[in-house]
């Protein structure tokens, strides 16, 4: 079954790769086109990461879906919708619906960030002072959460492009949602990428596909991106967060819950040594 | 005539057939996504929500976070990996607190037929979820050894995080760890989605000890915590 999938992907690479810039028949030229393409990719990639990450707010919705391989091989896809709202260098605000109907709510407030899960009414917190980009980094890597986009979001998107980018190719110019953009083929190591991002003078990216390509049924994350705005309303209300009537307050990781066990032995320890 | 009105009750009936068993399709289908009252998002079964692909990311990690729980975690392969009936027929069968400050009252009793189901599926399930695990482990391992490039500082702490959290993991998919616990009791550690949680046939009351919320279940006490962007119960030590 995997072969064959494999074999299914083999013409929609060599697709892509026609379509990135090498003209058909081209031969010997084949060399010399595609490294011009891949300035022209490059440099679209690095003014719309510039873009994001000058930026001194925004907020945008993103419809987003994803591939779960299941055990058999198939897959089936999931999604949820985020509206994202930054302004930086210390406030973000994810309001998450998931397909389901769950909703979870992130706030940042440059002195702690929160996490709300609307259906089990309950929520985290944790204080942490520092920007946006400090926070995402505890966020995803010290408490394990999930932050899909969080490069999005961090003024290290130029950086992290380019450090992961290895080759990029212009696909075409295509439009998205009735967007003018320019569709850009990149690929990494471990993941692939493609990105559309919008012509003239506002660079977004319009949607996002992201491809694991060394992860088993080679699993698709994409985003689609609406709304775009770079001054969005905001209010105090925005980035405060007050727990809902009836909410408890729970632990943020299990690494939480274990170092209060291991501080409750601790003191156990102690009680019975005295 | 009346070859035609046999032709027509055939078809009537081969059509009334057809409607019975698309609502029996659909009613399993129904209940092995849903999975009952209490899921927290998970699901009691069904498809695995999970997968690195989830966490939407480039970087950091090969898979974009599949070990940061973007993904892994917060699928519900988990989920139906692990035996809420064993959990149910472990120490949670005791006495309710009475000392309970406030009973949830969104605790439902299960009816057993549903638990019976629901192992019953899960022993189904049980081998390929093993393999599943193994997967994810390797995921696992391999983005370790990316985001340890990150901070070195902290980096000892993680591993021990990551070496704990995989414990955690072969516990919570239902192998030998879990048949333990229906002799001895819940093993300390275990994890819980809300799904398995909300099924267990004990009411639970909630404290708030010190600023942290417990949960106690007959003489099992749950602390909860969110893993991804789930929640999760686990089984700590009494806090009294």
């Amino acid at each position: 079954m995997k072969s064959k999938r494999f074999f299914l992907v083999i013409p929609l690479v060599i697709a892509a790769i026609m379509l990135s810039g090498v003209p058909a028949g081209a031969g010997p030229a084949a060399s010399v086109e595609p490294k011009q393409g891949e300035e022209q990719a490059m440099a679209i990639v690095k003014r719309m990461a510039e873009f994001l990450a000058n930026a001194k707010s925004f907020s945008v919705t993103a419809d987003i879906g994803f591939d779960a391989v299941q055990s058999s091989g198939q897959k089936i896809e999931f999604g949820e919708t985020r509206k994202i709202v930054l302004e930086r260098p210390n406030h973000l605000r994810v309001d998450e619906t998931k397909r389901d109907g769950a909703q979870n709510r992130l706030i940042f407030d440059g002195k702690s960030v929160s996490y709300y899960h609307a259906r089990e009414n309950v929520y985290a917190i944790d204080p942490r002072a520092g920007t946006v980009d400090d926070m995402i980094e505890y966020f995803v890597n010290g408490l394990d959460m999930r932050l899909p986009l969080a490069e999005m979001m961090s003024t290290q998107l130029p950086r992290l492009l380019s450090e992961k980018i290895r080759e990029a190719a212009f696909v075409e110019e295509s439009s998205v949602a009735g967007i003018a953009c320019d569709h850009l083929a990149l690929r990494g190591d471990k993941v692939d990428l493609q990105v559309w991002v919008a012509q003239g003078a506002r660079p977004l990216p319009q949607r996002l596909l992201i491809t694991y390509k060394q992860l088993d049924g080679r699993p698709q994350f994409w985003a689609q991106f609406i709304d775009w705005n770079l001054a969005p309303k905001i209010t105090e209300s925005l980035f405060a967060f007050t727990p809902p009537s009836g909410a408890v307050k729970i632990a943020f990781s299990p690494q939480q819950v274990k170092n209060l066990e291991k501080q409750r032995q601790k003191k156990g320890d102690s009680h019975e040594g005295k | 005539m009346k070859v035609n009105r046999l032709k027509e009750g055939i078809s009537w009936s081969v059509l009334v057939l057809m409607i019975v068993l698309m609502a029996s399709v659909i009613d399993v289908e129904a209940r092995s996504v849903g999975g009952g009252g209490g899921r927290g998002g998970g699901g009691g079964g069904g498809f695995s929500r999970g997968g690195a692909s989830s966490s939407g990311r480039f970087s950091g990690s090969g898979s974009g976070g599949g070990s940061f729980s973007g993904g892994g975690a917060s699928g519900s392969s988990r989920v139906s990996g692990s035996g809420s009936g064993s959990v149910s027929g472990g120490g949670a069968s005791a006495a309710p607190a009475d000392r309970s400050l406030s009973s949830r009252e969104s605790q439902p009793n299960r009816p057993s037929t549903a638990q019976t189901q629901q192992g019953t599926r899960q022993t189904e399930r049980a081998s390929s979820q093993e393999n599943q695990q193994q997967d994810r482990q390797s995921q696992q391992d391999e983005n370790r050894e990316d985001w340890q490039q990150h901070g070195k500082d902290q980096q000892e702490d993680r591993q021990d995080f990551a070496d704990d959290y995989h414990d955690d993991h072969h516990g919570y998919h239902g192998g030998g760890y879990y048949a333990a616990g229906v002799v001895t009791g819940v093993a300390i550690g275990s994890v819980m989605t809300s799904s398995q949680f909300y099924a267990q046939p004990t009411s639970c009351g909630t404290m708030i000890i010190n600023g942290v919320t417990y949960y106690q279940c007959g003489s099992t006490w749950y602390q909860p915590a969110y893993q991804g962007d789930q929640v999760t119960y686990i089984v700590v030590t009494s806090p009294q």
